[in-house]
């Protein structure tokens, strides 16, 4: 065990009386400090009961499990978790309380003073991106579900917790909301380097949150724990490469990162320019089209020789509206924005919505193409290749959860 | 003389009043779920009239049984038409309540579905709606005969029938020699009376239940929905009521 | 997050209007009941009889007696009831709560006059005798009201509460019975009018209260004294229960609908 360990769990299980099976059996796993574990597998598999008992709302039955160097069973659970964040689906907000009376529930119990609580709520609300002067004092049910799972993610960092323990947190959410609120929440753990234990039945969730996932079988058994790229390149078994499910390279886009790949350059011209300069420009350069930017650096459309007609004498509404993703999405993202906009770029923007550079399809089909190189060179090298496709034939429970993966 | 003792002696008499009980119990309960589920009917599709009918079947309810009956009294003398016009009244309120609230919560697409395929206004409530309503009118209806069993008792000491006569003549004579044997008949009786038709209307629910043939024999044995001495039936005279 | 700005959020509008509207009507019910009943007694000639039990001593020692007993029993029951609904939701006596769901079914088959003879059979004619009928009728609701109220509080909800670090007792007080206070002042609102209803009975084991007016009206068969009575103890129940709807629309957490 190495100094950085934050959680480990030894042995440990979970048997409910007037069960035979036991719901958890003898799992060991160790996890480090700042990392993002993602605990992913079927539904019922004991994946939620082996993180319950993290923080003890689940007292297993048998086995060891340290937090930060202390056995968790030697705590007072209460004490025990007001030291472990925990955040799960819809946030679990108290109706009835306010916002700022959610987010500030640990530290009153923790006897914080009135002030400090107060700024305390402010800072948090502000980092989870809701204006405090405006969402403070609103109820739950004023919020949207986006907005509630912001308020449960601050209500779990209130005390500044080392460990979190985030149990389908952004479940309840529509896809688009899924993935901002993921997006946001990466950005805050680079910040934060918290560690956390994710909990989701959804394996591109796994993929795109986990810095190491564990995928679970029956009874919490661990059948494969990896960093992502090495899972979808490598998985142990037949029922892991079944879970990971069709298309493990295109899901291989949620890996990379925008600013992991390059970009290009885009000739930029400003809104108020003549078509006339932007005629030259094409001519000058040579390029496909021109990106028309507001004073602020905003990129606004594409515009390129065949949309510009004779005597027209402004750029307002010509062009196709460009598409922007940021650094920290996927190509995964950048793909759907392209395809979304019709239109073969996306435009890498930061935070301001400021023009940063151009992410062409040429460059996503290279990446495309690297990751293709890696899995044949595994196949290769493999004796036996793990099936691309689910078999239908095969155990319902293993075919159920691939079809959840590719209906969503 | 022991209770069973008691009971073999009187047991015509005993039977006859819990028959008399029974019927008066039915009679009242049968008038409400006409009058009740019309009413139902009438009101459920408008917001205001709906609030109007149930807060005054509410505030029926919420006058004390004694109180009811002797206000009933006054113009209508002693003896069995105030209790039948009292218990009546009681048994308004559940199913008022139940009919409404059955009747609004079908899938909206079903009543649609049967104008879409030609049915008229009142062919779609008779044929679609009240039959899938009927669960939940059911339950009211059980709900007002429980209350209407107990109440009952009470209607004895204004001439009305059943096994509160035996309870009031053992009141009469406290201390005498049968005044246990007689409010325990009367008490016990009416309690195993309720139990019983309750009993009865739960079968016939099994037995009305909508698209019973269609599922297997199996969940029928599960009966149907849970009679609504639960949350629905205790806050009776509380909650949707007065909104 | 323009786009979800709820009417301006911060403030939640005063909740008096509301509350007016909805509980205007009853008050005006009640009075217009008491004046008529007034007006008609008055303008009839009493006798002898009529004139022993409508006079203000005696109304307002009947109507004295009926509240005692009211009183009384709901504060006993609620006490009980609430105190023994959550003792019968907490994990360890969790098991024990159907049982005590069925027991208050059958209780609830239970005549209330039956129930009052009965007792006054074993323990005699008198105050007290009258307390436990009432407080044994009325403990039901508020029982089963506290069992389900607690109950239907979103499970996820006491886990977020145990899961950030509150303790049971704060999970409790906090989380569960704000939720839950809907549901019971249903109970208490029920229990209270029952009481009013059952408290009429006492009349039949010499305990006064309202009741009273109403046997004596139907034995010596003056309809004043029947009436005046009927409508007395309908107003008392009427109000009563307005008045916990009153209450419990204020003490309604805010966020809960």
């Amino acid at each position: 065990m190495t100094d950085d360990v934050m959680i480990s769990l030894e042995n440990v299980s979970k048997r409910y009386r007037g069960q035979k099976a036991p719901a958890v059996e003898n799992v060991s796993m160790t996890i480090r400090r700042g990392e993002i574990v993602v605990l992913v597998g079927p539904s019922g598999c004991g994946k939620t009961t082996t993180m319950k008992m993290i923080n003890r709302l689940i007292e297993p039955s048998s086995g060891r499990i340290c937090v930060d160097g202390a056995d968790v069973t030697s705590l007072d659970g209460t004490e025990l978790r007001r030291r472990i964040g925990y955040v799960i689906q819809q946030g679990g907000l108290f109706p009835h309380m306010s916002v700022a009376t959610n987010v500030g529930m640990v530290p009153k119990m923790l006897g914080w003073s009135r002030r400090r609580i107060d700024e305390r709520v402010d800072e948090l609300l502000h980092l989870v991106g809701l204006e405090p002067g405006q969402y403070r004092n609103r109820l739950p049910r004023q919020l949207s579900g986006g907005q509630q799972q912001r308020v449960g993610v601050a209500r779990a960092l209130a005390a500044d917790p080392p460990v979190m323990l985030m149990d389908e947190p952004f479940g309840a959410t529509d896809p688009l909301t899924r993935d901002r609120l993921q997006n946001e929440f990466l950005r805050l753990q680079e910040k934060l380097q918290k560690t956390i234990v994710f909990v989701t039945h959804d394996f591109d969730e796994a993929i795109k949150m986990g810095t190491r996932i564990a995928v679970l079988g029956e009874r919490s058994r661990i059948r494969q724990f990896d960093t992502p790229e090495r899972l979808l390149a490598e998985p142990a078994d037949k029922t892991v490469g079944q879970f990971i499910g069709a298309g493990a390279a295109l899901k291989q886009l949620n890996l990379r990162r925008v600013d992991a790949v390059e970009w290009n350059e885009a000739e930029l011209m400003h809104r108020d320019e003549s078509p006339t300069a932007v005629l030259r420009r094409l001519d000058e350069s040579g390029a496909w089209a021109v990106l028309t930017v507001d004073s602020e650096r905003r990129p606004l459309r594409w515009v390129g020789p065949r949309d510009l007609e004779p005597g027209q004498t402004s750029l307002d509404g010509v062009g196709i509206p460009v598409a922007v993703v940021e650094p920290r999405a996927t190509l995964q993202d950048a793909l759907d924005a392209m395809l979304g906009a019709g239109c073969g770029a996306s435009v890498v923007v930061d935070d301001d919505g400021r023009y940063r550079g151009v992410l062409d399809i040429e460059s996503l089909m290279r990446a495309i193409r690297d990751m293709r190189e890696v899995e044949r060179d595994r196949d290769r090298g493999m004796a036996e290749a793990p099936p691309r496709l689910p078999r239908q034939s095969d155990g319902s429970r293993d075919s159920a959860s691939v079809r959840t993966l590719e209906s969503r | 003389m022991t209770f069973l003792q008691f009971l073999e002696s009187r047991r015509d008499l005993v039977l006859a009043q819990t028959l008399e009980h029974a019927i008066i119990v039915l009679m009242s309960v049968a008038l409400a779920t006409v009058v009740g589920v019309g009413i139902g009917v009438a009101t459920y599709r408008r917001r205001r009239a709906r609030a109007i009918a149930t807060a005054i079947a509410a505030a029926i309810l919420t006058i004390p049984s004694f109180a009811l009956l002797g206000l009933m009294i006054a113009p209508l003398g002693l003896g069995y038409l105030p209790a039948l016009v009292a218990l009546s009244l009681y048994a308004l309120l559940p199913i008022i309540r139940n009919t409404v609230v059955g009747l609004t919560g079908i899938d909206p697409a079903l009543p649609e579905a049967a104008r879409g395929i030609g049915m008229s206004r009142l062919r779609s409530l008779v044929t679609v709606e009240l039959p899938l309503a009927w669960p939940v009118i059911l339950t009211g209806i059980r709900v007002s005969t429980q209350m209407t069993v107990g109440i009952a008792a009470i209607a004895a000491y204004v001439g009305g029938p059943g096994l509160g006569n035996q309870i009031f003549s053992g009141l009469a004579n406290l201390g005498g020699v049968n005044s246990l044997n007689k409010a325990l008949v009367g008490t016990v009786g009416v309690v195993v009376l309720a139990l019983a038709i309750d009993g009865c209307l739960a079968l016939l629910g099994a037995l009305t239940r909508p698209g019973r043939r269609a599922r297997s024999a199996a969940s029928g044995r599960r009966g149907p929905l849970r009679p609504a001495r639960t949350p629905a039936a205790v806050s009776l005279t509380a909650t949707g009521a007065h909104r | 997050m323009t786009a979800s700005t709820l009417a301006a959020g911060t403030a939640t509008p005063s909740r008096w209007p509301g509350l007016l509207r909805r509980h205007s009507a009853m008050p005006l019910v009640i009075a217009a009941a008491l004046l008529g009943t007034y007006l008609w007694v008055r303008s009839s000639r009493l006798d002898d009889i009529e004139q022993r039990s409508l006079n203000a001593t005696t109304l307002l020692r009947l109507l004295r007696q009926h509240l005692e007993l009211t009183a009384v029993t709901t504060v006993v029951v609620v006490v009980l009831a609430v105190g023994a609904g959550i003792l019968l939701t907490r994990p360890a006596l969790r098991w024990l709560a159907p049982g005590a769901t069925a027991l208050a079914n059958i209780g609830q088959a239970t005549p209330a006059i039956g129930l009052l003879v009965l007792l006054s059979i074993w323990l005699g004619i008198g105050f007290t005798t009258a307390l436990i009928g009432l407080i044994a009728y009325a403990v039901l609701p508020v029982l089963q009201n506290t069992i389900v109220g607690i109950n239907q509080v979103d499970r996820s909800l006491v886990q977020a509460g145990k899961g950030i670090g509150m303790s049971p007792l704060a999970v409790l007080v906090r989380v569960e019975l704000p939720l839950a206070l809907p549901v019971i002042m249903a109970g208490i609102r029920t229990a209270l009018v029952l009481a009013v209803g059952v408290a009429t009975l006492a009349a039949f084991i010499n305990v006064g209260g309202l009741g009273e007016l109403i046997v004596t009206g139907i034995k010596l068969q003056r309809a004043s004294v029947l009436v005046t009575g009927a409508v007395l103890t309908a107003a008392l129940a009427l109000a009563l229960d307005w008045l916990g709807g009153l209450i419990s629309d204020l003490l309604r957490p805010r966020g809960v609908a």
